[in-house]
């Protein structure tokens, strides 16, 4: 799920942020080039907790780019194969199901889904409903699930789910 | 050594429960299962789903054997009560039915083929077949026929799976026959001769221990949420995640294809662990998926899905067709760099992610793939139809999120300069071209074979200039060395008539409001006096300016006035100028011979013109065309970003501010109508020989003030027939044409200011807006003239304008003293007492007139005159000079200021 990983990364600065707030420079641009990017090993970095060592700059000879290299620790999201995690949906159709579990978005499909529950594409919002009607799959509606594969795309991770196993399924709001 | 005798190998025999497929005959293609085989006489035993004709029961295939498979009886199972009740004469002979000689058991045909009349190797029998096949089973036969059947049918199924079960080097499989059934196991080897495979078992026992296995016993293995690619069969090439494994003995899974968002069903056997991001069956020809296509003119597309040879195409209209690889289009790209203005105005380009915040799409988040003008192709996974892509206006969306690009470009300082980036909130943002500032100048080629040519430069790349010649129709490179930047030049391709305008104008040292209505677009814009001067204008506006952005007839740009005044276009300098520039074309245009200012004088020359015909060319179809409007549509800003900035009490006539006081969903269209002074025409009758007709509204009389007036009639000077032409814009199809006959021609009584606003014309200007304008808007009805001042907003005084001692006309048709001109003697509510000046006649008439009928007068030179409305309004001056063209005067104040106002601003003025 969640882990504070150490990593690096080489930043390269342009010769205008050479001064006295070259650090907090960097420390800028590795927030905006780290946060939020995904990588098949490490899964998305959610945030970078400190900045362990920044390495001394290495000028570039033609551009005059001076390169870090930022040694930093980060808060990441790594989602695993058979990992339940608790996700909100995002979109119902009638082939299953999208649920988000902050950046990973996670298909659902109606094999992945009890075949108690049936599409109910009339109702508004469309939903999943099950027989005895005492439990509905709609858009923000929280369920758990159990992840069945990932795979890493251009821009982010994507994954298959399932909920069709014990204790997975919509997880009861209680009515306040 | 080589043989003497090479005997040919013998046709393999089919193995018991192998599926084969007829060669030829009724059955031709049909497949069969092998239910015996007697390898002595080249024979096999097989059984399949009889084609038995209803109609003609006995029709034998060996009847017709040339056409049999023309018009061939469905695949039917043969139901003995059936054939029965259709007189057909069924025996029984063991445990087979016997029909015509034929043996049937259980629906199926049985019967027996040589090898050579059967396809026995790559048979690749498709689910569907099997699926048909199959049902035969559940139609009847007792128990054990039945798990009989079942068992033989699965059997074939497997073999005929297993058939083409490639493995490869690394693949999961998993046993499925022999003693180690359900071991599983990585491919570690394969021979090829003898079908056997190598295999390192995923077992604890024997991990180190390869195993080997007849291909045929073994099988891939596959998870659910595995990404796996069809290596073959109907979907190949196709992609998808593992969604289920059917039953074990199907050998089907069902994949969730995340290109074409639904799900398929391949044989476990076609499929292929992959890490593949898209399917390769996105590439047909030159095209691939999300490529952006020409449909047509207006019409743009992008590839949504690509079959095999025919491409789904999603337009901008929202529509899908599906093309040919013959019929499509050709590849256009959306340009590098190419940014459009979301709503909150941030620039969207391909590859960012948006939301959609309104519309039908509205609260997706998607991708951009393509741009089409002002339409976003975009890309939302979870959106099913057409494979994901949909097409939004980017002002119905927002940007997500921080852009990688741009967070890079604001701190590492990409190479563009500071005020580049500052500049980047623009619309239609084209990177490389957008800021040099030598873009849209005049110049001067000093070297070369083009030497002392002028031209404008339209492209800056690297070194070199693209210049478009003034003198040729052609476009040039230069080297920016060989040019020089001309000042203060100004292009006078318009025509002789304008050009004497422009000095008029300059000798004001102003342009006047009043002016020309192509100049007083460009000119009231406050872009246009930060300039200062006009050149940029000039030089900026090259004949084709649109053409860059915007396909748009040039009949149409010169009546736009919606472009400049679109913030878009203000910062965007030479574009923006584009239009006011152009607005200048029509002076060159047949029509234009209308603007020909016109002195009351020469007022029998500005008659033909303005006949309605003249401005046919001007009609409305300009500026309907859709690519206009769809362009400008977007940008469309409240005129109220326009303050009036500029000097002039007219500023308010600025189309900026007229737009809001129009209709404010089409600005362009009521752009110009409040600048209409159509309306103001004193329409005096010839016959009428009682000049002076005083419009009530005082807007401005253009009636003469001299007795000798009535002889020209025609007293529409140039300005007003511009309006008129200029309501094609407005929407109103025809209105100029009836403007202008009402106006030239006596007015028949009723039309006159007195008649009720037509809804059109009441429509409430802002602050911002002009005195009152007559909108044209009821020109439909004949009745174009909304004098009233009311409209005025800024005197906010309604008719009250008028005041004691000012000299004014009549404009009411009904009123028998109708263009009688004279003083305000008193005003009692909205009603004013008027002598009126009859000429010789001794005696003073003295009537009572309603404020709304009454009209300014056209001062003379000299005359003491009132500013009456707007900003100066109640400041008494001095007529310097009038500018019968442009309707306006230039006064000097008592405070010895010069001013330069409108003619129906002021009026004579005696104490």
């Amino acid at each position: 799920m969640f882990f504070h990983v150490q990593l690096e990364k080489n930043i390269r600065l342009h010769p205008r942020n050479f001064g006295p707030q070259l650090h907090q420079t960097l420390k800028q641009k590795l927030s905006s080039e780290v946060e939020g990017q995904c990588t098949g090993r490490y899964g998305y970095i959610i945030t970078v907790t400190s900045i362990s060592h920044i390495g001394q700059g290495k000028i570039a000879e033609s551009s005059g780019y001076a390169t870090f290299l930022v040694k930093y620790r980060a808060i990441v999201m790594r989602t695993f194969k058979s990992e339940i995690v608790d996700a909100v949906v995002t979109r119902v159709t009638k082939i299953g199901f999208f649920a988000s579990v902050g950046p990973l978005e996670i298909f659902i499909s109606r094999h992945g889904i009890p075949t108690d529950m049936t599409f109910d594409p009339d109702s508004s919002p469309p939903r999943y409903i099950a027989e005895d009607q005492n439990a509905t799959i709609a858009q923000d509606t929280e369920v758990r699930l159990k992840i069945m594969g990932t795979k890493i795309e251009a821009n982010g991770l994507f994954a298959i789910g399932t909920i069709k196993e014990d204790y997975l399924g919509p997880i009861a709001i209680e009515q306040l | 050594m080589k043989d003497v005798l090479n005997p040919g190998k013998r046709e393999p025999p089919v193995k018991t429960g192998a599926f084969v497929r007829i060669k030829r005959g009724l059955y031709k293609g049909d497949i069969a299962e092998v239910v015996g085989v007697e390898e002595s006489q080249g024979l096999a035993k097989i059984k399949m789903i009889p084609r038995i004709n209803i109609n003609n029961i006995y029709e034998a295939e060996s009847n017709a054997p040339g056409k049999a498979h023309i018009n061939r009886p469905p695949q039917r199972f043969m139901n003995v009560e059936e054939i029965k009740g259709l007189n057909g004469e069924v025996s029984t002979q063991g445990s087979f039915d016997v029909f015509n000689g034929k043996k049937y058991r259980d629906g199926y045909l049985y019967k027996s083929v040589k090898f050579i009349s059967m396809e026995i190797k790559n048979v690749n029998v498709t689910l569907d077949e099997l699926q048909k096949f199959n049902a035969g089973m559940v139609s009847g036969g007792d128990g054990d026929a039945q798990s009989a059947l079942t068992l033989s049918n699965i059997n074939g199924l497997k073999q005929g799976l297993r058939k083409q079960a490639a493995f490869k080097k690394g693949d999961l499989v998993r046993a499925v026959e022999g003693d180690l059934k359900d071991m599983m196991g990585i491919v570690h080897d394969i021979q090829p001769d003898n079908d056997m495979v190598t295999i390192i078992p995923k077992h604890e026992e024997f991990s180190n221990q390869p195993l080997q296995f007849l291909a045929s016993q073994l099988q891939k293995h596959f998870e659910v949420g595995t990404f796996v690619k069809v290596t073959s069969g109907k979907h190949e090439g196709e992609t998808g995640y593992i969604v289920r494994i059917m039953d074990e003995n199907d050998g089907t899974v069902v994949l969730y294809s995340d290109v074409k968002k639904k799900e398929i069903k391949p044989f476990m056997s076609d499929i292929q662990e992959t890490s593949e991001a898209t399917s390769t069956e996105t590439t047909v020809g030159n095209y691939s998926l999300h490529d952006m296509v020409k449909v047509d003119a207006q019409v743009m597309g992008v590839i949504t899905k690509v079959d095999k040879e025919m491409f789904h195409v999603l337009d901008n209209n929202s529509t899908v067709r599906t093309l040919s690889l013959q019929e499509i289009g050709p590849k256009r790209n959306t340009n590098d760099g190419y940014k459009i203005p979301d709503k909150a105005n941030q620039l969207v380009g391909v590859s960012d992610t948006i939301r959609v915040i309104d519309g039908p799409f509205k609260g997706r988040e998607a991708v951009v793939k393509q741009i089409f003008r002002v339409m976003l192709f975009c890309h939302a996974r979870d959106l099913l139809e057409n494979g994901g892509m949909f097409v939004v206006r980017a002002r119905q969306c927002e940007l997500r999120g921080v852009v990688k690009d741009s967070s890079n470009g604001a701190s590492n300082g990409s190479m563009r300069p500071p005020g580049a980036a500052a500049n980047k909130n623009r619309g239609f943002i084209y990177k490389k071209r957008s800021n040099h500032p030598w873009l849209g100048k005049t110049v001067r080629i000093t070297k070369g074979p083009y030497k002392s040519y002028l031209g404008i430069v339209k492209d800056v790349v690297d070194t070199n200039a693209r210049v478009e010649l003034h003198s040729h129709m052609k476009t040039i490179s230069v080297d920016m060395n060989s040019l020089k930047e001309v000042s203060g030049y100004t292009d006078n391709r318009s025509s002789s008539s304008s050009q004497q305008q422009q000095q008029q104008h300059r000798s004001h040292g102003a342009r006047t409001p009043m002016g020309g209505g192509g100049w007083d677009h460009g000119g009231r814009t406050p872009l246009r006096s930060e300039l200062g001067s006009e050149t940029p204008l000039r030089p900026s506006g090259s004949e084709t300016p649109y053409h860059d952005n915007m396909p748009r007839t040039p009949s149409n740009d010169p009546w736009n006035p919606r472009a400049p005044m679109t913030p878009m276009n203000r910062d965007y300098d030479h574009d923006s100028y584009a239009p006011s520039t152009s607005s200048y074309n029509p002076v060159t245009t047949p029509g234009a011979t209308s603007y020909a200012p016109t002195t009351p004088g020469v007022g029998g020359h500005d008659m033909p013109v303005q006949t309605p015909a003249a401005y046919t060319p001007f009609t409305p179809g300009g500026a309907m065309t859709p690519g206009g409007a769809m362009s400008y549509s977007s940008y469309q800003t409240p005129g109220a970003n326009y303050p009036p900035e500029t000097p002039y009490s007219v500023a308010p006539s600025t189309p900026g501010g007229a737009m809001t006081s129009y209709a404010p969903t089409t600005p362009g269209v009521g752009g110009y109508a409040p600048t209409t002074p159509g309306g103001y025409i004193a329409p005096t009758t010839p016959g009428a020989s009682s000049y002076a007709p005083s419009t009530p509204g005082g807007a401005m009389s253009y009636a003469p003030t001299t007795p000798g007036v009535s002889s020209y009639a025609p007293r529409t000077p140039g300005g007003p027939m511009r309006h008129g032409m200029q309501t094609p814009m407005t929407g109103v199809n025809t209105p100029g044409g009836d403007m202008y006959s009402s106006a030239q021609t006596p007015r028949t009584p009723g039309i006159g200011a007195q008649t009720p606003n037509t809804p059109g014309m009441g429509v409430p200007m802002t602050p911002g807006g002009m005195p009152q304008y007559q909108t044209p808007y009821g020109a439909a009805g004949g009745m174009m003239y909304n004098m009233h001042a009311g409209m005025d907003g800024a005197a906010g005084d309604q008719g009250n304008w008028v005041r004691v001692g000012l000299i004014v006309s009549i404009d009411d048709e009904s009123n028998s003293y109708n263009g009688y001109r004279g003083q305000v003697k008193k005003v009692v509510d909205n009603t004013a007492s008027l002598a009126l000046e009859m000429g010789n006649e001794e005696e003073e008439v003295v009537v009572q007139v309603d404020c709304d009928c009454l009209q300014t007068v056209v001062p003379e030179k000299g005359a003491r005159v009132m500013v009456v409305k707007e900003e100066y309004r109640g400041n008494i001056g001095t007529m310097l000079s009038v500018e019968e063209t442009d309707k306006i005067a230039v006064v000097k104040m008592t405070d010895g200021q010069h001013r330069v106002l409108g003619w129906d601003k002021i009026t004579p003025y005696k104490d």
